[in-house]
């Protein structure tokens, strides 16, 4: 696109000018959006790592461990959320969207636990990480591939732990399913 | 009418308009990231982001995290209303409105 005038230009001209302008935006738009979300895999990375790292030393405290550190992330997601949006007024309207996800999916997990009845914690751990996996991909289909990326390595790591080392769960859910996320924070960070 | 904005056309301008018009109000851009996105060169980047703050579009900030220096951009105002009108020039054009 040579620099052109206004008496020079021509439909042409101003419609390459405007696709410019949109794939530039929709490329800024897509890096904005993975950069805000970065900081929240970081977050439940370590999450995931406490929460299977503890759950292997005191696997009968596994569910109230699971709810701290659960409630500990929402928590603590809010504060993220709210850090910059609070400086446009934005930050109480942000925390309850968050507080309302993790309320939400509390619910939802506890109703489809009453329905499938799981016998054993593996399953149970399975089941929600497999979700997570989904939001992640269904996400990604409007936010970017990075997000499907993500969806798709949480969810093979997570079949893989329950078919192929079962013994081994919970080492790798939180070293492998932990340090994806926490790797997915930094490619998510990255231009 | 909207109004055609030789300065802002210039293609490499026009990409960081482009792009420092999608931050909301208020954010500012770090210029290695704002190179990373429009893939410009700094030397390049530095140039064009000079052009556009003399004519009062962009804002320019320069400061230090930790001991390391920093070079922040954000959209002025007067650089929205500019951006807007030179984009609504273009879609008239476009659709035969002038």
């Amino acid at each position: 696109m040579e620099h052109q005038n206004s008496s020079t230009l021509n439909r042409e001209d101003a419609r390459q000018a405007l696709d410019t302008i949109a794939v530039t935006a929709q490329r800024s738009t897509t890096l904005y959006r993975y950069h805000q979300a970065s900081p929240y895999f970081f977050l439940w990375g370590v999450v995931w790592m406490l929460g299977y790292g503890l759950s292997d030393l005191w696997p009968a405290q596994a569910g109230w461990t699971w709810m701290l550190l659960d409630a500990v992330g929402i928590g603590m997601s809010i504060v993220i959320a709210t850090s910059g949006r609070a400086q446009r007024g934005a930050g109480s309207a942000m925390a309850w969207r968050i507080a309302g996800l993790g309320g939400s999916l509390f619910l939802y997990f506890a109703a489809a636990f009453a329905v499938m009845a799981p016998s054993s914690g593996k399953q149970v751990s399975t089941f929600i990480t497999l979700t997570v996996a989904l939001a992640y991909g269904l996400v990604g289909l409007w936010a970017g591939l990075r997000w499907i990326g993500a969806g798709v390595a949480v969810a093979a790591l997570a079949l893989v732990a329950y078919f192929y080392v079962p013994t081994y769960f919970n080492t790798w859910m939180g070293f492998a399913g932990g340090g994806v996320l926490v790797l997915t924070g930094y490619w998510l960070r990255r231009v | 009418m909207a109004e055609f904005n030789d300065l802002i056309h210039q293609p490499m301008r026009l990409k960081i308009m482009a792009t420092l018009n999608t931050f909301p109000k208020g954010e500012m851009v770090e210029f290695v990231r704002l190179r990373d996105i429009i893939q410009a060169t700094e030397g390049n980047l530095g140039a064009h982001l000079s052009t556009l703050e003399k004519a009062g579009y962009i804002e320019v900030l320069k400061d230090f995290l930790g001991k390391k220096p920093r070079t922040r951009v954000q959209m002025t105002p007067s650089g929205r209303e500019a951006f807007r009108q030179h984009v609504q020039h273009l879609n008239d054009l476009l659709s035969g409105d002038c």
